[in-house]
């Protein structure tokens, strides 16, 4: 579902990433741990196809993509119901889609939000916001980047909950980073720790 | 409606001191400014200059604006073009609109054309930078976030490009719509028989010097009515949409 092979990666002069290979099948769970600068989110990024390695082939199964980025970018002008009409344009046919959006709104506690433009919503909701476009779209690949910061406990098994329920319906793929272990235990996600090397990043499964 | 009349009261002041400094044939007084306003005002001749004018003028903001519009987001998008045609774009913005006219009257002659292409490309500079910059600093992760959910094009400039640069936009908008009836009359009276730069030309020939006057009213007026009914409530908007883009 999706393979990086020896992938490489310098950002501006740095080298972040050097011959880093990681595979996943379709239904795995792979939660990525590690200290913070070693490129963890950089690797999210080559998976999700927003960076591209410098060296090395990033590969990814047929299907949609779900991503929620650690600092979720959304459409500043636009309310929360018409950001996720936005991310959801391509996966569901615009008859359904409202309807859908709202669902997903509700099941992340922010049906009250839907007229509001993210500048009028707090760090947890705009994360909540991109989680649940992630999670709408009905990804083959799921890829979050600390999902569960910003987010109370309450959130925080909420949404653990809800991948974990994807995983199991649709086998979708997760590759997610995180340095909460708490939220996991419901998950029961591989826990990858990528460790700083000679030779670049060990990965220990 | 204090300021207006404080302001018409200063400038009939210094008017009719000029008059009366210079003679009434050389600055004829407002009063007879505006009888022979009134007369022209009258015939369906003056309506058809001011007509003209006006679709020059607008005619050539449409297809700037299309312009603008087309390659300042292709620009935006793509830093390498941005660099590349930087100093193009500067050296366009550097040449003045009476190079232009002159170029433009050998090259097309006399008539609309040449009003119509000098606003363009006086005014096609600056609005292609203001998109361009307004593109460029979009923020590169929502093009990302579109491009990993696959978000179809047209939803792409609608919900992301076109309101990421509005404000940026109306103020490019306002500064050409200021600019484009002045440009407009210049051309026209070097390069044009019709239109109110043509007339203010003709008046200018046979000394005309009440309908010159009379003309200078009728240009301010329109330039006045293109301020206050279109600039300033653009740039409002542009303002509010600083504010609460921010």
């Amino acid at each position: 579902m999706l393979e990086l092979r020896r992938v490489s990666k310098s950002i501006r002069g740095r080298p972040v990433l050097r011959d880093l290979t990681l595979r996943l099948a379709k239904g795995d769970m792979v939660c990525l741990t590690g200290p913070s600068g070693i490129g963890k989110t950089t690797l999210l990024e080559i998976a999700a196809g927003i960076r591209a390695p410098d060296i090395g082939t990033c590969v990814r199964g047929p299907g949609r993509i779900g991503c929620a980025l650690q600092d979720a970018p959304l459409l500043p002008w636009r309310t929360a119901l018409e950001n996720m009409d936005f991310m959801l344009a391509a996966a569901v046919p615009s008859a359904t889609r409202s309807e859908l959006a709202r669902t997903w709104l509700e099941n992340l506690g922010l049906a009250d939000a839907a007229a509001y433009k993210p500048h009028a919503m707090s760090g947890g909701m705009r994360r909540r916001l991109a989680i649940a476009a992630a999670l709408a779209v009905g990804p083959d690949l799921l890829l979050l980047d600390e999902p569960f910061s910003f987010l109370d406990d309450h959130w925080q098994r909420v949404v653990a909950q809800l991948v974990h329920r994807l995983n199991q319906s649709r086998g979708t793929t997760v590759l997610m980073v995180s340095h909460q272990f708490e939220p996991l235990r419901h998950l029961g996600a591989a826990m990858v720790a990528m460790d700083p090397s000679p030779d670049g990043v060990t990965l220990y499964t | 409606m204090i300021a207006f009349g404080f302001s018409a009261a200063v400038l009939a002041t210094i008017w009719t001191l000029l008059t009366l400094l210079y003679g009434a044939h050389l600055v004829p007084s407002p009063l007879a400014t505006l009888g022979c306003l009134v007369g022209m005002v009258r015939e369906p001749a003056m309506w058809g200059h001011v007509a003209i004018t006006l679709f020059r003028g607008l005619f050539a903001v449409a297809l700037t604006l299309v312009m603008a519009l087309v390659t300042g987001l292709a620009a935006g998008l793509s830093h390498r073009t941005m660099s590349l045609i930087s100093p193009l774009v500067a050296a366009l913005q550097a040449t003045p609109p009476i190079l232009w006219v002159t170029l433009l009257m050998v090259w097309v002659g006399t008539g609309s054309a040449v009003p119509v292409l000098v606003v363009i490309a006086s005014l096609y500079p600056p609005l292609f930078l203001n998109v361009a910059q307004g593109t460029a600093a979009l923020d590169h992760r929502l093009f990302a976030m579109a491009r990993v959910y696959r978000v179809p094009p047209l939803r792409v400039l609608k919900d992301l490009l076109l309101p990421g640069i509005h404000s940026h936009l109306l103020g490019g908008l306002s500064h050409v719509l200021a600019s484009c009836w002045k440009v407009t009359a210049v051309a026209e009276f070097l390069a044009s028989g019709q239109g109110i730069g043509a007339r203010i030309y003709w008046a200018y020939r046979m000394l005309e010097m009440e309908q010159l006057f009379a003309w200078a009213v009728v240009l301010v007026s329109i330039g006045m009515c293109i301020e206050f009914g279109l600039i300033r409530p653009l740039r409002r908007a542009a303002e509010a949409g600083r504010a609460t883009s921010a």
